[in-house]
């Protein structure tokens, strides 16, 4: 039997194949050759003893750590609220409220974070004088919607006559709030985390333009290397933030496991 | 979700990529007898049509790119320009080192071409040196200032003053500016001008602080007021490593560059810690301390906002290039908000050089065509009105433009001599400037004449291979440490993470005790 090209189902994934091949999959084994190889081409480990005897380098680092987190952290404690006020239809009839929330995100992010400068320029809290807040600030408007959203579906999906039986059961708020809400919304706070702390790890514009570029972060830094013409420098801290952020996905993925299985055990 | 994630954190990766796989073959192919010229240049950089300009009664040409075409096909010559642009010259010399990409003429800065110059791209020098004789509308050896009517027809071509500084300069950083290694051999300088402070003399923090705009002003004569508490957070300097640099060791070195009396001098001190300097670890680490003083005295860094900035008054003082300078005054008078003037210390400033420079393998005649014809003043003159940086082409074409824009009726003999004679010419020549003006416009389009008299105008050179060190410290100079705040912050989420996990646990505990409780309870029913 001859069995000539005859079309298949899988050929459909071709022309991503194509694009993760081209743009994912090299761009890494680029990443990974120049990392540990020196100006003339040979194997060296030159970027990597470079970047870890350069406290400047390393104190970048913890500092778009740092960043990255606070901008999580007030994220969360900041939308959480709100998505479980925007999930009760007595508050967002039509759901006008929480299209309200994330209209920002239909505006280009550079545009919002200009005007966010301008803002606290006319508060006089700044970048002048204070960059850290200032690109917190505008790290957290910039992503507030990206956290509210996934925790809005979380909420949505409450099961309401199970709080409504924990309460009938005797539990205080508190309790219902801690030891049902909480665990139920769980998944959702895990992906609206990383919705958040991905991006802000690798994130430099919205630091750049509120800390009037007194503060340099992860992002920038290799910015620089690489238009400086120090590849192989550059391509080692790209692949030291893929790591971090490989490792953040691992420590999300387990933790999201492992609460699943306490859940499961709770009732 | 989590595909979208990853897309995110592979956007940096497939920014790096580009540069790498973007390659283009395109060079000329004359089928139908269309010579493709090739040129790259920064943005914004070239005189284009603006047709709401053009009612208001401005320039009605066409763009500089398609008046040269027509005027090569009166010659009759097919010729297409494809005219590519970049965003920073260190991207742009990343693209041409690999030697994928190729063009016919490069515009770049003066360190920028001495990079070039040093690069081999298959075998072959990455640039070549200019025939002067193709170009007779730049290389005029023979330049004498006059108008035709007086029967002067040597009054074009580039200014001698332009000629001789990029003749004192070599064509590889760090080596001797003998023949055959000018910079003046390898390049068509496009503008000029001048790194200096942009001042709001009326600026309401500063009028707060009880500064006249008088002392404002008798101040910005000096690099040193940069590091001035008085003007703490008014300022914004150079998000970038050269200018910043330059600025510091300005600083630092100031009794030095004011005991120096050649330019030769002035310009060996004002290239320490670049490629020629034996002792550069300390003049970098020396440079770098009074950086980190002056980070802590300024509003922020910045490259591009802050010609906008300091119009709508969020800064009152920003260290510019003097055609942002010129953009930013302009712009103030427009909006009536800002009344900006522009001052060069006496210290002196860098002075840069906007070359073009011919690749290697490049079209030669067409590229000498394109060299001359932008170099004619009426070209000329058609880009410093779109651009507003200053052209290198003297004599009576430019003159007049700058008089028609610049003079009055009544004022000072603004002397702009040493940039219209020739040397040993002793005729004065200048515009007509209201004293009022003398520190605006005119002063970043050509720098005071005393400054030139007292060689206060050097030339910052490429650092060649000690460019790492310098962005080393650069990198240490951007550099800002947590606050105190942030510090508690950490140690108080910290605080809350153990408490947290010690509660889960504590409930787990609980729990199993509970559950156990009944259990046996259910067992022992």
């Amino acid at each position: 039997m001859k069995r000539t090209l005859r079309f298949q189902r899988k050929y459909l994934c071709i022309p991503y194949v194509i694009f993760l091949i081209l743009f994912i999959i090299i761009p890494i084994l680029l990443i990974i050759f120049y990392a540990f190889t020196n100006k003339q081409g040979f194997f060296s480990f030159d970027a990597m003893i470079d970047f870890f005897s350069t406290p400047t380098k390393i104190s970048i680092l913890l500092n778009s750590l740092f960043i990255a987190v606070q901008t999580t952290i007030l994220c969360l404690v900041i939308g959480y609220p709100v998505a479980y006020f925007l999930a009760n239809k007595k508050y967002n009839k039509n759901g006008v409220l929480i299209t309200l929330f994330i209209m920002p995100m239909w505006i280009n992010f550079v545009l919002r974070t200009g005007a966010t400068r301008d803002l606290l320029t006319w508060l006089g809290v700044n970048g002048g004088n204070a960059p850290y807040f200032a690109t917190l600030v505008g790290m957290v408007y910039n992503y507030l919607p990206f956290t509210i959203l996934p925790l809005y579906t979380a909420m949505l999906k409450l099961d309401k006559s199970q709080i409504e039986a924990a309460s009938d059961l005797g539990a205080r708020p508190v309790q219902v709030f801690t030891r049902n809400i909480l665990p139920q919304s769980l998944p959702g706070i895990i992906s609206a985390a990383t919705m958040v702390f991905m991006p802000t790890i690798s994130s430099y514009v919205i630091s750049d333009t509120m800390s009037e570029g007194k503060i340099t972060l992860f992002g920038s830094s290799i910015y620089i290397s690489f238009s400086n013409n120090q590849w192989n420098t550059g391509s080692f801290l790209a692949l030291i933030m893929l790591i971090i952020i490989f490792i953040s996905m691992l420590v999300t993925h387990k933790f999201s496991n492992e609460e699943d299985t306490v859940r499961g055990g709770t009732w | 979700m989590v595909s979208f994630n990853k897309l995110i954190s592979l956007i940096p990766i497939t920014i790096i990529a580009i540069p790498a796989l973007a390659s283009c073959g395109g060079n000329n192919n004359p089928q139908d007898g269309t010579i493709y010229l090739k040129v790259l240049n920064s943005e914004d950089y070239i005189y284009k049509y603006d047709e709401e300009d053009a009612k208001k009664g401005g320039n009605p040409n066409p763009d500089m790119i398609v008046q040269f075409e027509q005027y090569m096909e009166k010659k009759g010559q097919k010729v297409r320009v494809i005219y590519d642009t970049f965003d920073t010259m260190e991207n742009m010399y990343n693209t041409l080192k690999t030697g994928k990409t190729k063009y016919d003429l490069i515009c770049a800065s003066e360190y920028m071409i001495q990079k070039l110059a040093k690069e081999v791209v298959n075998d072959k020098p990455l640039i070549q040196k200019l025939n002067k004789e193709s170009i007779p509308n730049y290389f005029n050896d023979n330049y004498k200032f006059g108008s035709e009517d007086e029967g002067f027809d040597y009054s074009y071509g580039c200014s001698p003053f332009i000629r001789n500084k990029l003749k004192s300069m070599p064509a590889v950083a760090g080596t001797e500016a003998i023949e055959g290694n000018r910079m003046d051999d390898y390049v068509v300088c496009y503008m000029w001008g001048t790194l200096g402070i942009l001042y709001n003399p009326e600026y309401d923090l500063l009028k707060s602080r009880g500064l006249t705009p008088d002392q404002i002003a008798n101040d910005m004569t000096d690099w040193d007021s940069l590091w001035d508490s008085k003007y703490k957070k008014a300022i914004a300097i150079k998000d970038s490593m050269r200018d910043t640099y330059c600025i510091g060791l300005m600083h630092k070195y100031k009794d030095l560059l004011n005991q120096a009396k050649t330019i030769e001098e002035k310009n060996t001190i004002f290239n320490y810690g670049g490629e020629a300097d034996p002792d550069y670890k300390k003049h970098i680490n020396e440079v770098k301390d009074e950086l980190l003083t002056l980070r802590k005295n300024v509003f922020g860094f910045e490259v591009d906002s802050g010609k906008q900035d300091i119009v709508t008054g969020k800064i009152g003082i920003d260290t510019a290039w003097s055609g942002d300078a010129v953009y930013s005054m302009d712009q103030g008078d427009e909006e009536k908000s800002a009344r900006l003037y522009y001052s060069i210390p006496t210290e002196g400033t860098n002075l840069w050089f906007d070359c073009w420079a011919m690749q290697t393998g490049a079209n030669v005649e067409v590229a000498n065509e394109f060299l001359n014809f932008i170099s004619d003043p009426i070209n000329a003159n058609q880009n410093m009105g779109y651009i507003g940086y200053t052209s290198p082409i003297a004599g009576i074409g430019t003159f007049a433009y700058f008089d028609e824009t610049y003079s009055e009726d009544e004022g000072e003999l603004y002397d702009v001599s040493y940039f219209y004679n020739a040397d040993g010419e002793e005729e004065k020549h200048g515009f007509i400037i209201p004293e009022s003006e003398i520190h605006r416009q005119i002063s970043a389009q050509f720098p005071l004449a005393e400054l030139e008299k007292n060689n206060k105008l050097m030339i910052m050179q490429d650092y060649g291979t000690h460019n790492d060190d310098i962005l080393t410290m650069w990198e240490q100079v951007k550099h800002e440490s947590l606050p105190i705040w942030a510090v508690i912050l950490i140690s108080v989420e910290a605080a809350l993470v153990a408490a947290g996990i010690t509660w889960v646990v504590v409930i787990k505990v609980k729990d199993k005790n509970r559950r156990k409780l009944r259990k046996s309870n259910s067992i022992a029913k």
